[in-house]
């Protein structure tokens, strides 16, 4: 019911949206919460596991029952909290976990079934046949229990991340938050002020009426410049080195529309920090204590006072304190029957405009689907009292879940029977106001400008004279009160279905612990994280326990505070945005070519050239490996990574870094090189090529390019920093292109306009169509072989230039599956064969780690067990059929087991050779090399490949190096 | 630099698969490195963890691989065994899209606090 001339809502401006497919009006400023209580709607949920009819507890983002989906255009969003969102004109909303309605749910049998129901029941009672857990218990467990269900599909809503960077973050601006805010800006310091609200002013806000100087202290922070007030805007983890999270919500409360992000993850880095969070009030526990129209006090004066709305006709309070006092108060002003405050403290004070019971308690609560009634016991007398909105307060619990993130734990305090922040729990930061536990309006306003004198100190600047506004500055005074004992449950945890009864069962089973009864009981693991229930729940494990609660244990809170959407977190993850892209300078030429891609890295190579009517990539392969055999072939090699190194102990130190030497190496020439690791096992290899006396130029392969520059970065400082050698990586300053075949050396000749000239492993520059390049005369296919570069931005030109002449020639362009096949043809090693566990002896290079000279790895890899018979050992194998053969299949002696111990060794990279008309295989078995010319058994069970074949030496074709030299 | 620390640890030979806060523990890796990603600070980070020895180092070089003809035992420590103290620890780590420095960084493993950086290769970091 709406309040004429109260509330913050905009009454000229009406929105409409819908509630389970009814359509409903509000204004705006309303949340979805006040805008349906407005309507008298009281329904707005159905529990967890017992499926009964709940109703709104609070009024913020602490809210347990409320949870509601909001149906977009582009996503549906579970367990969003009425209490919370904002609504717009259009707003979809529905009720969850209910069928086939929230106001007739035949899951609520549950409840009936209660008894049996109880804590630890599913594991009580699902124990056997095990057979049964997936297929039967699990699901049908799930179908009863939880809350909203996920839409299957995937966000397709635009999300944001963004990072800050400040002197203070002032977390909350009620009271404490918007003087700390006040303070620092006055003094100069960059400040960020984040609420969780849609509008600054906290508690205030709630106030009747409002405090006139709100107005002008939020004009002025507004008006700073060094001050930034971020609305909607949850705090939600404190980390490491005043490093802070916050989620924003910047297009929830309003229609869904291109480009305008629903969330923000903020990462903010401040260098102080004051959590002004304030407090959230309690419930006390009574027998159908879940009842709709039963919520907190506070809630209902947020409701009256901010939205303009009571949900009840008849108001009742319970409290053990003063503060239900102002908001009965508030009722009797706004012309809101009260019909009662019960309170339990015997000398409670009276008030005005209403009766008070002291020394009562409430017993009992009627109205399934809304409140009609309550029960009321002082001493043994029972009465019944009609009431249609019952307001609780049981004390106020400071909002202090940022001061556990980094392990603080909270003290209790017996004054405010309450936990109270730790000092120091998060380096930086100061906890002020209600959240500090100092819960009078002046209290606030006062700690929070002294917060801010104290970090302002620790910063480095004077904190400006403050006078401060009036306001009240009563005492706390509550007299504790967790549980009214009685007939019937009495629920703690509303969201999870968790009641005193599941608490003691769980003391009397043995979990006395606070850490175990949690998770027996599953008390504080629903989405408001135990925010209503903690306390309460461990104040009455106490009383069962006879344990004072100090001693009983202390609660903690891990972040997030509210929950985050992973799409806010990971926003700008989403397919392509899951990693950066790096497109070689063909990519265009390869793709007008409909060459597919296959990811290599970060990069996207050609895997292959279809010609017309070819329907497989085999064919083109095939085609590809043939080409290259006898005619030419072009190919983008760009992506290895590329090297310069400079110095006059250049040379000393690619010795000291690889395992053969290079300082002998002529200018003008090229040599393979193999690197090690420290622990000895192959790092990368690769050639280098002596540009000039001084200057190398080394290839890494693709896969290792970032991680051999890290390695050399490593060596030259931790062990000859002071050697006159400096290297940078040039990847991406060169285009590459490999032209392989019989006829490279013409294609090269008609590029040129003249022979290369040059011989097996030579380098050399080059002038090509007037631009600057330089040709090494190496090969991967075992073909004649050249690499060409120019700069990059000659690259496309050149590689279609070549692609162009190669065709002229009846050769063309080869991809990533022919350049596998032709090294496999010629046994040349890549990252498939190098993977991290083989050493230059299993490689089959012990004789290139250089007797002459020490180099990284070299003692590492003569350590026991780094080589001999027992190693596993590179060899090539041929199935004695025509069947593929598999990479990662098993090898295994004829007539052995096909058990792991029996594995002799595995396959690490096969291909089906069009030169030699048959699969091939590179592998490691055990002792290979004095094999060749075994039969060894095949076995891959994964794909069902079962093949006998021939271990032979890795290199089939061309084993003399004749085409390669010619 | 000095307020970098690991926000993740990703295996170098793994990758992301394997974010663990410790050494890779991928079936058959022999990797004691690891990848740090502080996305705050826009860089790259390869950590690998120095064996423990925090205390008395005096002018010892920053990092020392036994001799070459050391026992396979003094390698072993070396390369492969790691102390993982509750407490003050030792690491290398790399600023890889930065500096390209390689930095000896003393941090305490229970309050995250970055007590000391000097750079390997001497001078400060």
């Amino acid at each position: 019911m709406r309040i004429d001339g109260k509330g913050r809502v905009d009454r000229t401006r009406p929105v409409t949206f819908t509630f389970d497919g009814t359509a409903y009006a509000g204004y705006r400023g309303d949340t979805l919460a006040s805008a349906l209580l407005a309507n008298d709607v009281r329904l707005f949920g159905r529990s967890f596991k017992y499926h009964r009819p709940r109703g709104l507890l609070t009024a913020g983002a602490e809210e347990p029952n409320a949870l509601v989906e909001v149906v977009g255009p582009a996503n549906v969003t579970p367990n969003t909290r009425a209490t919370v969102q904002e609504i717009f004109e259009g707003l979809v909303a529905r009720s969850q976990n209910r069928w086939p309605s929230l106001g007739f749910d035949l899951m609520e049998v549950n409840d009936l079934a209660a008894p049996f129901l109880s804590a630890g029941f599913y594991y009580k009672t699902f124990m056997w046949p095990r057979r049964l857990w997936e297929g039967l218990y699990e699901p049908l467990i799930r179908r009863a229990a939880g809350l909203g269900r996920l839409s299957g599909r995937h966000d397709e809503g635009t999300y944001e991340k963004a990072w800050a960077f400040c002197d203070l973050l002032v977390v909350g601006a009620g009271p404490a938050g918007l003087m700390a805010a006040l303070t620092a800006g006055r003094a100069g310091a960059d400040v960020i002020l984040a609420d969780d609200s849609s509008e600054p002013g906290g508690r205030l806000l709630s106030l009747d009426p409002v405090p006139d100087w709100l107005a002008g202290v939020l004009g002025e922070l507004e008006s700073l410049p060094n001050v930034r007030i971020m609305p909607r805007t949850t705090v939600t983890g404190a980390y490491d080195n005043g490093t802070y999270g916050a989620l924003e919500r910047v297009g929830l409360h309003r229609k869904t529309r291109p480009a305008l992000p629903r969330e923000c993850f903020w990462r903010i880095v401040a260098r102080r920090a004051i959590l002004a969070a304030g407090a959230l009030e309690r419930q006390i526990a009574f027998p159908n204590n879940d009842r709709p129209g039963i919520m907190l006090a506070s809630a209902l004066q947020t409701y009256l006072n901010r939205y303009g709305v009571v949900p009840g006709k008849a108001v009742t309070f319970f409290a053990n304190n003063d503060s239900a006092r102002d908001v009965a108060r508030s009722m009797i002003a706004a012309g809101v029957p009260v019909t009662a405050i019960i309170d339990s403290r015997e000398d409670a004070p009276d008030e005005p405009g209403t009766i008070v019971h002291r020394g009562a308690v409430v017993v009992g609560a009627r109205g399934r689907l809304g409140l009609r009634e309550i029960t009321l016991r002082k001493g043994s007398t029972e009465t019944r009292i009609a009431t249609d909105c019952l307001g609780i307060s049981g004390g106020w619990n400071p909002t202090l879940h940022l001061t556990c993130h980094m392990n603080g734990r909270p003290r209790w305090s017996d004054d405010l029977a309450a936990f109270v922040p730790s000092d120091g729990a998060i380096p930086g930061l100061i906890t002020a106001g209600a959240a500090n536990g100092t819960f009078s309006t002046h209290g606030c306003l006062a700690a929070g400008a002294e917060a801010a004198r104290r970090s302002l100190e620790a910063l480095g600047l004077k904190a400006p004279e403050l006078a401060l506004p009036e306001a009240e500055d009563r005492p706390y005074r509550i007299a504790p009160l967790w549980a009214v004992p009685g007939k019937g449950r009495a629920w703690l945890d509303f969201a999870n279905d968790v009641t005193t009864k599941d608490v003691t069962l769980s003391a009397q089973e043995g979990f006395r612990s606070v850490e175990h009864m949690k998770r027996y009981t599953t008390q504080g693991m629903a989405p408001d994280q135990g925010k209503n229930s903690n306390v309460a729940a461990l104040a009455v494990l106490a009383d069962v326990t006879g344990r004072a609660i100090p001693e009983t244990g202390t609660t903690t809170f891990r972040p997030p505070f509210t929950p985050v959407s992973i799409a806010a977190m990971g926003a700008g993850g989403r397919a392509e945005g899951f990693a950066p892209q790096r497109f070689l300078t063909s990519d265009q030429a390869s793709r007008d070519r409909a060459a597919p891609m296959i990811e290599a890295g970060l990069w996207y190579r050609p895997s292959y050239f279809p010609k017309p009517g070819e329907t497989t990539w085999r064919e083109a392969c095939d085609r590809e490996v043939a080409m290259v055999r006898s005619t030419v072939g072009v190919t983008d090699v760009s992506t290895l990574g590329k090297i310069d190194i400079q110095g006059p102990d250049a040379g000393r130190f690619l010795d000291f870094v690889y395992t053969n030497t290079f300082s002998t190496l002529p200018v003008g020439k090229v040599r393979y090189g193999l690197m090690l690791r420290e622990d000895g096992h192959v790092l990368d290899d690769g050639t280098t090529a002596r540009l000039g006396e001084d200057h190398w130029l080394m290839t890494t392969t693709t896969a290792a390019a970032g991680l051999v520059m890290r390695h050399m970065e490593f060596v030259h400082q931790a062990f000859c920093a002071d050697w006159k050698v400096r290297f940078i990586s040039v990847t991406e300053a060169w285009a590459q292109f490999a032209v392989a075949g019989p006829l490279a050396r013409d294609l090269l000749t008609s590029a040129l306009g003249r022979a290369p000239g040059l011989a097996f492993m030579g380098c050399g520059p080059v002038t090509i169509q007037g631009v600057e390049g330089r040709l090494f005369r190496i090969s991967f296919s075992g073909e004649e072989g050249y690499e060409i570069a120019v700069p990059t931005r000659y690259g496309e030109a050149l590689f279609r230039d070549l692609v162009a002449r190669a065709e002229t020639m009846g050769g063309g362009p080869y991809g990533m599956e022919a350049l596998n096949v032709l090294r496999i043809e010629k046994g040349f090693i890549t990252h498939a064969e190098i993977h991290g566990r083989t050493t230059a002896f299993d490689v089959g290079m012990a004789q290139m780690v250089s007797a002459k000279k020490d180099c990284i790895g070299k003692a590492a890899a003569a350590r026991p067990g780094m080589m001999g018979s027992e190693r596993e050992q590179l060899v090539g194998l041929k199935p004695l059929t025509d069947s593929p053969i598999t990479a990662g299949a098993h090898l295994f002696a004829q007539g052995a087991d096909l058990t792991r111990p029996n594995s002799a060794g595995y396959v690490t990279s096969v291909g089906y050779s069009p030169t030699l008309a048959s699969w091939l295989g590179l592998a490691f078995l055990k002792n290979g090399r004095a094999r060749h010319g075994e039969t060894i058994r095949l076995v891959d069970r994964l794909r069902g490949v079962d093949v006998l074949c021939l271990v032979t030496d890795p290199v089939f074709h061309d084993p003399q190096g004749e085409k390669l030299r010619a | 630099m000095r307020k970098a620390r690991a926000a993740s640890t990703i295996c170098i030979d793994h990758g992301p698969s394997f974010p663990f806060a410790a050494p890779c523990r991928a079936v058959g890796c022999l990797r004691r490195e690891y990848f740090c990603q502080d996305e705050a600070a826009g860089s790259f980070i390869l950590a690998k963890i120095l064996r423990g020895e925090a205390e008395g180092r005096g002018a010892e070089p920053l990092h020392h691989a036994p001799k070459a003809d050391a026992p396979a035992s003094a390698w072993d420590d070396y390369l492969h065994n790691r102390d993982n103290p509750a407490g003050v620890t030792q690491d290398l780590w790399f600023h890889e899209q930065g500096c390209a420095s390689w930095l000896k960084v003393t941090r305490n493993t229970v309050t995250h606090e970055i007590l000391a950086v000097e750079a390997v290769a001497g001078g400060a970091a």
